[in-house]
């Protein structure tokens, strides 16, 4: 516009001060395609929204939406970019961006918007950027409408066929055998007869056996506190960690399953930044549980990190406490130990993550194959010194790597916590 | 369309211009006209690749060349081929300008735009000749014709700063 607005101003100044018309009638079309544009230029009203059907999926799933769009002005031209963060892999439009020229659709116009969740996490979808253009291309306008959406794709973890074990249950019923006798429905012990047990109690088969009355002890069902310890410390300054997604999906996978038993679950985000939740059940501790989860990121420190930070009501007493690291960081390492060391019942659960190692080629040549596959070896090396430094210390570790099936490794750690050693519970 | 290959079409626009401005115009004019006309080519360049600002001083330094020439040697079918020359520059410059963005440019608008700058450049032309018959009309005196023509050249920008609008 203001290209073709001097250019016209200057040449008709010049042709008048020159008296020549020719030099008016060169700039006479870009003076007047300047004043028709800016004349007939009016600002259409303009509103969008990201039409979200849910507000929560599952990674892998499709997702699919639409960007309505409000134009007054039924033949403008309108530019239209959506920008969003997350894990969103978008495959229409084709391009992979979210960004549309929406011309001559009417007063309302639908975008179609489809993509896919690659992992879990929180997708954040808008405000909407729009772009009118005048009349001419001339003059536009630019405004960002409607409100950010949120979209949480939730880890579709595998189901736990069963729950961990406690030994030190809570006193509300739950599906957590206690060690002490009482009314329940799994059989315990069977023992002589006294005056004010029950009648349906005693055991008529072993009663006519033994000429005398005895009675059945079970083990009430109890809930439990399960705190899951989820390692958020980068691997690097550039605040990546290899193994955060594998994590959260363990830690996920575990509090789902204890809630889902009516367990109180807590979490604790331990790492550069911390944070926790104190252990809550039903349907508000699982929100709570997962919107922890999903924010979690992991954070480069430097900075000493203890337990000693962590509120009294995050580990109430006789709860459970299984960490889910990688083990990259020393300083989670002598968390764990100092968690043990005050008595609690902690097992960990490590994340392998030396499959996600970039190559030797990503070093741009400076490192050899060679070179690279001993220094992964070292590595594991040291990784497997910190689980056996945290299994003397009482703290059971077991390994997930890639490809394992999560539920089947939690298995191996109901075993470990069977241990002889007592170190679980 | 690609924004190289409107770039590479805008500045070949320029490139003519230029090139015929400087070759009919006269000595002092056509020397002048050569510097101004390579400082409007790299401002041209500077403005199609990354500053939009700088492309109102380009296209009025690429137009200095055919300025001398018919302040010097007036022709009327030059100047209407100048300012559909001007118009198209124009049109390339901001349609290649536009195409800084991550919105995708289907074939259906693309075929639009084009179509639309040809038929800006098709009006240009038809501006521009009814002006240049109008001007061998008879007309009033000379203080009457200079009047009306700077309320012309006024208008074009009082109309144009004057307007309430809010254009990025």
């Amino acid at each position: 516009l203001w290209a073709y607005t001097a250019l016209g101003a200057i040449g008709l100044v010049a042709a008048l001060v020159s008296g020549r018309a020719e030099l008016a009638v060169a700039v006479a079309p870009v003076a007047l395609i300047a004043l028709a544009g800016v004349v007939l230029a009016e600002r259409p009203a303009l509103d969008a929204a990201v039409v979200l059907p849910v507000d929560r999926t599952l990674e892998g799933s499709a997702v699919d939406s639409t960007v309505a769009i409000t134009c007054s002005s039924a033949r403008a031209v309108v530019d239209v970019v959506v920008p969003f963060s997350g894990p969103l892999t978008i495959e229409d439009p084709a391009e992979g961006r979210l960004a549309w020229s929406s011309a001559g659709g009417g007063v309302e116009r639908r975008l179609r918007l489809a993509g896919r969740a690659t992992s879990w996490g929180i997708v954040r979808l808008g405000p909407v950027w729009t772009r009118a253009h005048g009349p001419l291309g001339l003059v536009r306008w630019d405004a960002a409408v409607g409100h950010q959406k949120v979209l949480r794709v939730l880890p579709s973890a595998p189901t736990l066929r069963s729950l961990l074990p406690h030994h030190d249950p809570r006193a509300t019923a739950g599906p957590h055998l206690a060690r002490r006798p009482g009314d329940g429905i799994e059989f315990a012990d069977a023992r002589p007869y006294q005056p004010g047990d029950r009648l349906r109690s005693i055991n008529w088969r072993l009663s006519s056996r033994r000429g005398d009355l005895w009675v059945d002890e079970r083990h009430p069902e109890r809930s439990a506190d399960l705190v899951v310890l989820v390692d958020t410390f980068a691997d690097d300054a550039s605040d990546a960690s290899l193994a955060l997604a594998r994590t959260v999906r363990v830690a996920w996978m575990l509090a789902q399953a204890h809630l889902a038993g009516h367990d109180r679950v807590g979490l604790i985000a331990f790492g550069g930044y911390p944070a926790w939740l104190a252990p809550g059940s039903g349907e508000r501790a699982r929100y709570e549980v997962l919107d922890k989860l999903l924010a979690t990121t992991a954070a480069w420190t430097e900075a000493r990190r203890s337990v000693q930070i962590l509120p009294r009501q995050v580990i109430p007493p006789g709860a459970s406490i299984v960490a889910v690291t990688p083990l990259h960081d020393r300083r989670m390492v002598d968390a764990l130990a100092d968690l043990r060391h005050r008595g609690l019942a902690v097992a960990a659960v490590r994340v392998d993550a030396t499959d996600r190692l970039p190559p030797s080629a990503a070093f741009g040549g400076q490192v050899s194959a060679v070179i690279a596959a001993a220094a992964v070896r070292i590595w594991r090396l040291e990784l497997e010194r910190r689980a056996l430094v945290l299994g003397d210390a009482g703290v059971p570790v077991v390994l997930w790597a890639a490809g394992h099936d999560p539920a089947s490794v939690l298995a191996s750690l109901r075993r470990v916590g069977r241990a002889p050693a007592r170190r679980w519970a | 369309m690609s924004r190289g290959v409107l770039g590479v079409s805008a500045v070949a626009v320029a490139i003519v211009l230029a090139v015929t401005g400087i070759g009919a115009g006269p000595g002092i004019g056509a020397a002048v006209g050569l510097e101004t006309a390579s400082l409007g080519l790299v401002l041209l360049v500077l403005a199609l690749w990354r500053w939009p600002q700088v492309l109102a001083p380009a296209m009025v330094l690429l137009a200095v060349p055919w300025g001398f020439a018919m302040a010097e040697e007036p022709g009327g079918a030059e100047a209407i081929a100048v300012g559909a020359g001007l118009v198209l520059l124009g049109e390339l410059g901001g349609w290649c300008q536009d195409r800084r963005t991550v919105v995708p440019e289907h074939p259906r608008e693309v075929a639009r735009r084009a179509a639309r700058t040809l038929g800006l450049v098709g009006a240009g032309v038809a501006v521009s000749a009814t002006l240049l018959a109008t001007s061998a009309l008879p007309a009033p005196g000379s203080l009457v014709r200079l009047l009306v023509g700077l309320g012309a050249a006024l208008a074009v920008v009082a109309l144009t700063t004057l307007r309430r609008w809010d254009s990025s």
